[in-house]
């Protein structure tokens, strides 16, 4: 019926970040931040994905990056994806654009069934599996796997930035939500409107990023974030 | 303390399809909340949905804690040689110790009212007590506290069961999926894919639902069978196929009801004037989103009702519903 | 002539006009193939000012003829008309009228005295009968989705009871049923006011699929399969079993010949491939289904090889 896609809003941030990327480093960028949060997640939603299998490609229609969902005995894997690539194997497809996925991925604003039934989310293939993903990750959220705090967690951050960047990467994601949301309705141009919004909170969050790194644990994937340094401060 | 003697203030039952869908409840306002197990014994047996036996124990102290009514819904009809695992459900019921059990097979509502004289057994909407003899069946035999009226009754049928049966509480849906068929009464979805409410606790099996996007056209089919085809900016509903769009006399339509979701709360102090007990959302599929929002809705039009004020607008109205529509259902009678 | 197994006509559904269902039962009353026949409105109550004389002369023209005679009651009173007609039925009830219910509040008024009970009210498990045959249910007709295992399973705790189960084997599956009136919604009606359309459609109202697919048939409140029941090669397994009656539903083809296959197949006049054969053949154009029996799908059909 629909789906949620809780810990995949924070790779549209990623995306966004790796925008002027060439895509396959983007993606090659990206894969330890998704391995990292697959690991997390896994154990939390295998109970619920118990018996299932399949592979659940989730693509934003309006960004350029989205996330394959492999389930099966083992539990979860992901791997990020050029939405404009072949997507062979996959057993279900979820796309939405990408406002309806964070509210889906933080359980507010509306749930799954709602956005279907606004025609916001699509789902083709194997709907119990997209339906099972769903109530797992919604779950999941819960049992202290909130996809903010799984995105902050997986970085190599000292344990106080990492609440504070969960808090952030939160905030940013729903600013850029809600800004779209009216940019949408004023029918003004989406894109660069939110391009610019979000452009602002991101160099916010590479500026503490960066600062972690200074702090000490330097790290590659952090790094990588990074495109060209920023350096305001609000 | 003084009391209002003609109208109790309604108590608010919210569904819970997981722990997180749990807490949500609980935490906007409800007054009792339901949920099932994971397997054949619940009417929502969905892929990834329910509570473990050790969920549920934990989902019943969080409620017990939160002065909030646990109830485990054992609402499907036991399966022939397989009685075991509705009396254990009920057993798992009783050992976490939920305020009731909602039941709608008559030999588990005979298992629980044997084995547990002091468990409080609701008739599940399921086993279709629609009218007030049916009502008074399951209470002679079963000595059941409540029962959960069919979506067939306009007000002042309600009122008819009230009256006839004031031993019994009455429970009604105001809020969510709508059956268009008797509940409990119905086997299309097991004629079309092989599994039903009634056996399984499955309408429309998320295994036999298949969407395709033909162009802007979203399609529909279950089983194989195409149940709609929703035109570009419509909005979609349920893959059942009671809100399916069929052809007859030569036109498609929507022949036994629109894709539209039940929204009851203009009726409240109706219901309540009527002698209902408890009001009832439907959604234990929905997330915690959905449960959030529309029972803390509920709970201020409870409350401002309870205070002299107007219950205020229908609660569901933002984006929630099937169709992007409400109905008051079969309350109102030309509904039929 | 003893015979173990009974042939039962179910109630007619459809809103046929008093003179045709006269003409029916006339035919059925001469004939010796049915052992019994059940009468009465199940679908909906608006009918049955129009009816219920011809139903009451129907009733006097088959015990006549020696057909045991069964009051059926409405599978969904709901309304105090409803609940009037079905109070009237219940009280006629006793050892000179049979009555069967087929929802719970039947079950109320009949509690206590000997009754019958309709394929309309869910029976799935042993433990359900039990509860049943001790309120004093005598006949049991089993519901339509019962697959083989579970059907066998309930048969033999109704013959350790004394109870006598009964089997839908032909005729549309009745699916569902309303408080809403789709036949009067399909011509812009209510419920209220419907202008009794539903007797415009002898077997009920087509309803296919987006792609012109048979699915349904709308009849009044009440919705049926498109496909027709057809149990036949099935037949000798339900007998070992322990059934002791085959309901059989009137539909808009040769009764008398249908009930005649089921005779001989119960004779052994005939075998399971043949009076499927035959039975399809009397069906002409609509499908046939049994796939509930076989645990699967209703509409389905299993092909079976010529044994069992």
């Amino acid at each position: 019926m629909d789906a949620t896609a809780a810990p995949f809003s924070p790779l549209l941030l990623l995306g966004l970040a790796l925008r002027p990327v060439p895509a396959a480093a983007a993606l090659r960028a990206a894969r330890p931040l998704v391995d990292a949060v697959a690991r997390r997640l896994s154990p939390l939603v295998r109970d619920r994905l118990d018996g299932l299998s399949g592979t659940v490609a989730v693509l934003p229609t309006d960004f350029p990056y989205g996330l394959i969902v492999h389930i099966g005995a083992d539990g979860l894997r992901m791997e990020p994806v050029d939405v404009a690539a072949e997507l062979p194997g996959a057993t279900a497809l979820l796309r939405a654009p990408a406002f309806v996925l964070l509210d889906l991925a933080e359980g507010q604003g509306r749930d799954g069934d709602a956005s279907f039934f606004a025609r916001d989310l699509v789902m083709e293939g194997d709907t119990a599996l997209v339906m099972a993903l769903r109530y797992a990750l919604e779950d999941a959220a819960d049992a202290g796997a909130a996809p903010f705090t799984l995105v902050a967690d997986s970085l190599p951050l000292p344990t106080a930035l990492r609440a504070r960047l969960a808090r952030h990467l939160k905030t940013t994601a729903h600013l850029a939500a809600d800004d779209v949301r009216k940019v949408q309705a004023a029918v003004l141009d989406p894109v660069r409107a939110w391009r610019a919004r979000i452009d602002a909170r991101l160099a916010d969050m590479e500026d503490r990023l960066a600062r972690a790194e200074r702090q000490g644990r330097p790290r590659s994937s952090a790094a990588s974030l990074r495109k060209e340094p920023h350096a305001s401060e609000a | 303390m003084p009391r209002k003697p003609e109208t109790q203030k309604l108590e608010l039952v919210c569904p819970a399809g997981t722990p997180s869908a749990l807490t949500a409840a609980v935490d906007a306002g409800a007054d009792a909340v339901y949920f099932g197990f994971r397997d054949r014994t619940n009417a929502r047996n969905f892929p990834g949905l329910n509570f473990s036996p050790a969920e549920a124990a934990q989902a019943a102290a969080l409620c017990r804690d939160r002065g909030v009514r646990p109830m485990i819904a054992i609402n499907t009809f036991a399966a022939s040689g397989q009685e075991h695992i509705w009396r254990q459900a009920v057993d798992t019921a009783a050992r976490v110790g939920v305020g009731a059990i909602i039941v709608a097979d008559i030999g588990v509502a005979a298992y629980a009212a044997r084995t547990y004289p002091d468990l409080r057994l609701h008739l599940s909407v399921q086993a279709a007590a629609a009218n007030p003899e049916a009502v008074a069946y399951y209470a002679r035999l079963f000595n059941v506290q409540r029962v959960v009226l069919p979506r067939v009754f306009t007000v002042d049928d309600i009122r008819m069961v009230t009256a006839s049966q004031p031993g019994v509480e009455v429970e009604v849906f105001v809020l969510g999926g709508l059956c268009v068929m008797a509940e409990g009464r119905c086997t299309l979805s097991s004629y079309a894919t092989g599994r039903s409410p009634n056996r399984d606790g499955v309408c429309s099996p998320a295994e036999d639902v298949r969407y395709e996007q033909e162009g802007d056209v979203l399609v529909s089919r279950l089983a194989g069978y195409t149940i709609n085809r929703f035109g570009p900016g419509e909005d979609a509903g349920y893959p059942t196929l009671c809100k399916g769009r069929f052809e007859a006399r030569g036109r498609a339509s929507y022949l036994f009801e629109d894709p539209v979701s039940l929204d009851a709360t203009a009726l409240l102090p109706d219901l309540a004037a009527a002698g209902v007990t408890a009001i009832k959302v439907e959604g234990r599929q929905r997330g915690k989103a959905y449960v959030a929002a529309v029972v803390g809705n509920l709970r201020r039009a409870i409350d401002s009702l309870a205070d002299g004020g107007a219950p205020g607008a229908a609660v569901s109205a933002a984006g929630f519903t099937e169709g992007g529509r409400t109905t008051e259902g079969a309350y109102k009678r030309g509904w039929r | 002539m003893t015979r173990d197994v009974r042939l039962t006509l179910g109630p007619l559904l459809y809103n046929w006009p008093a003179e045709q269902r006269l003409d029916f039962y006339r035919a059925i009353a001469a004939d010796d193939t049915y052992d019994g026949v059940v009468l009465g409105e199940v679908v909906c109550a608006k009918r049955s000012p129009f009816v219920s004389d011809a139903t009451l002369e129907a009733a006097q023209m088959l015990a006549h003829a020696g057909k045991d005679v069964v009051f059926s009651t409405l599978a969904l009173p709901v309304t105090p008309r409803e609940r009037a007609e079905l109070a009237d039925i219940c009280a006629m009830a006793g050892d000179d009228l049979a009555v069967e219910a087929n929802e719970a509040g039947a079950l109320y008024l009949l509690d206590g005295r000997p009754h019958r009970i309709g394929p309309y009210f869910n029976i799935y498990n042993a433990d359900t009968l039990r509860v049943l045959a001790g309120r004093g249910a005598a006949s049991v007709c089993l519901p339509w989705e019962l697959e083989m295992s579970s059907l066998k399973a309930i048969t033999g705790a109704g013959r350790d009871l004394g109870l006598t189960i009964e089997v839908p084997v032909f005729g549309s599956i009745p699916l569902a049923i309303s408080a809403r009136c789709a036949h009067a919604r399909a011509h812009g009606l209510a419920k209220d006011g419907c202008q009794y359309v539903c007797g415009q459609d002898a077997e009920g109202m087509a309803v296919g699929t987006l792609d012109g697919q048979t699915f349904l048939r709308v009849n009044g409140t009440q919705t049926l399969s498109d496909a027709v029941l057809v149990l036949a090669q099935e037949i000798p397994a339900l007998v070992a079993a322990g059934v002791g009656a085959l309901r059989i539903t009137p539909e808009g083809v040769d009764m008398i010949a249908v009930g005649r296959v089921y005779r001989d197949l119960l004779d052994g006049a005939t075998d399971g491939a043949t009076a499927e054969a035959t039975l399809r053949t009397l069906l002409g154009e609509r499908r046939a289904a049994n796939g509930y029996l076989h645990g699967g799908a209703g509409a389905g059909w299993e092909t079976m090889n010529a044994t069992a």
